[in-house]
């Protein structure tokens, strides 16, 4: 007993207990320093206070132990600053650990100031809106432009849908996924299945056709008319966008574009950098430069990004 | 024992272990977490403070595995075969379809791939049910991203509403069909016929005429019966079916009543 004592008032514990209450300071203090007076405490009363606190440090020994293992998180989290978000977080541990685990989107949100119960719905898609202006910018560009829209990545049907309201009504729109990943983790079954039930109107009356593919597959197999546009939201690597460029640029895709050229993705932006740059990036979204855009029906006020290169 | 004049520290060391113990022992317990909010101070701050919405934020991020995609919705041919007819029988007639009992908006998109081009669909839900169990937040924000493209195009317009808020307030067209698929109660049933009725809709039709759902049967028969009834789907009788084209394929269920 008269050891653990002991060894709880040594140096290094005290210190380190110390720095998560004022009342620990305290303590701490009057050990080194037992001749300044300290007003509020008479020896009785430090005697008494003193033995309350090792008789609680040698019941909860085994606590205080595992709390010093770390005790630079344990001095966070005795600040006073944090100690109150962190008990509103620690109601629901679940959430804590999701906050903690999608922090990254979190921070995004945090810092765009979007309506956070549209999150979930929107994860994975377009959600700023001056990525929907350019997008759709760029989806009438082609309602002039022969050939199908074809976009490589359906998810749920959300983008899909935008750029069915915004096409020309002759205009079909190939849309193409392996359902190997969603936000929501879902099965692929599911995905599939929802994703047929928001399209359902549009691939009914023959606005949107949904391949269930792998999109190399449908890259090989693929002999219809050269599009109009090609809009790349599937895997975000640099091989895969710089495979997705290639094989739009070898069909004739008179617009390539495609979606998440940020910090995230950079394999997104280093392949649309090699292919040519952008021609205009927004948020997420980019266009890629290219002879479409010599053109005159594509003379656009936007600079560039190959004349900005030079 | 105490001085009660000499003044009291915020916390006593004992004191502060019980109080510090519960909350000290679930940081330690949670430390990873923890730790990576730690690492921007600011998140955390702003998790903390709208932890309410990002509840809801990961509730709505359900997982789907175990759904059956029909459940609530019409499952049988036969079913749609009668209603792709009397949505097109409505196309002949003035005012718009007007559907009580959204819910994921899959009956509203075969109405909508039946219907002309010219034809408004009024959907109405108070998204209180749904057969997938998932909070009213995220079955209403499913069955928008399901209409998104009727709804931005003009051809349905999304009501969230209470049906009977709905009705007190429609002042538009006298509806060319009234499908009613919400709540399959006598009195509710009933309620919405009467509706129905009191707006001059031409055809009204409905879901739900089983038994294991009675009460829509026999408000059905007490509005004058179904001049069709097939699986589950109904046609009332009433003064359109007596001079409507193509009837005589159909056996009046006022016929075979009398």
């Amino acid at each position: 007993m008269t050891g653990k004592v002991k060894s709880l008032y040594s140096r290094p514990h005290v210190e380190r207990l110390g720095e998560i209450s004022p009342c620990y300071s305290s303590l701490a203090h009057l050990r080194e320093n037992p001749d300044v007076p300290h007003a509020p405490f008479t020896p009785l009363q430090f005697l008494q206070r003193s033995w309350r606190y090792f008789d609680g440090c040698r019941k909860h020994r085994q606590a205080i132990k595992k709390l010093l293992e770390d005790p630079e998180l344990l001095h966070d989290c005795a600040k006073e600053e944090h100690r109150r978000h962190i008990k509103k977080l620690l109601r629901d541990p679940e959430l804590l650990h999701r906050c903690s685990d999608e922090r990254e989107k979190l921070s995004l949100f945090f810092a765009s100031k979007l309506d956070l119960s549209r999150l979930a719905f929107d994860m994975g898609t377009i959600v700023v809106p001056d990525e929907c202006v350019l997008l759709q910018e760029i989806v009438e560009r082609s309602n002039a432009l022969p050939g199908p829209i074809i976009e490589i990545g359906t998810l749920f049907g959300e983008t899909t849908t935008r750029i069915a309201t915004w096409k020309a009504p002759h205009k079909k729109v190939v849309t193409v996924d392996n359902y190997s990943w969603n936000p929501w983790n879902v099965s692929p079954l599911t995905h599939v299945s929802l994703t047929q039930k928001v399209l359902k109107y549009l691939t009914e009356t023959g606005h949107v056709e949904v391949r269930s593919c792998d999109k190399n597959a449908f890259y090989a197999e693929y002999r219809g008319e050269r599009p109009s546009m090609v809009f790349l939201d599937a895997d975000h690597s640099y091989e895969a966008t710089k495979a997705d460029i290639a094989w739009a640029q070898r069909v004739g895709a008179l617009i390539i574009s495609g979606h998440d050229y940020g910090d995230s993705f950079s394999g997104v932006g280093r392949a649309v950098v090699e292919a040519g740059g952008a021609v205009r990036h927004v948020e997420g979204l980019w266009a890629l430069n290219g002879p479409y855009w010599e053109t005159a029906a594509g003379k656009t006020p936007w600079m560039p990004a190959r004349a900005k290169a030079a | 024992m105490e001085d009660p004049a000499v003044p009291q520290a915020p916390f006593a060391p004992l004191q502060f272990l019980r109080r510090g113990w519960r909350y000290f022992r679930e940081c330690h317990k949670h430390r990873q977490d923890i730790r990576r909010l730690l690492e921007n101070p600011d998140l955390l701050h702003r998790c903390a403070e709208e932890h309410e919405k990002l509840f809801l934020y990961f509730a709505s991020k359900f997982d789907l595995s175990q759904i059956a995609f029909d459940t609530g919705t019409m499952v049988f041919s036969q079913e749609r075969e009668l209603f792709e007819e009397i949505v097109g029988r409505s196309n002949a007639l003035p005012g718009p379809i007007i559907e009580i009992g959204t819910l994921f908006g899959e009956t509203t998109t075969r109405i909508a791939i039946w219907k002309a081009p010219h034809k408004k669909i009024i959907t109405v839900d108070n998204y209180s049910w749904n057969p997938w169990k998932i909070s009213s937040f995220t079955h209403e924000s499913l069955t928008r991203r399901v209409l998104k493209y009727l709804t931005e195009t003009g051809h349905v317009e999304l009501h969230s509403c209470e049906k009977d808020a709905f009705y007190a307030e429609y002042r538009g067209e006298r509806p060319s069909m009234v499908f009613l698929d919400a709540d399959h109660s006598y009195e509710a049933t009933k309620a919405d016929i009467a509706w129905a009725k009191s707006v001059g809709a031409t055809i009204i039709s409905g879901h739900d005429y089983w038994d294991c759902c009675p009460g829509v049967g026999q408000a059905v028969m007490e509005a004058g019966g179904a001049v069709r009834h097939v699986g589950g789907m109904w046609a009332l009788n009433g003064p359109y079916w007596e001079t409507a084209p193509g009837k005589s394929s159909w056996i009046p269920a006022r016929a075979k009543a009398a």
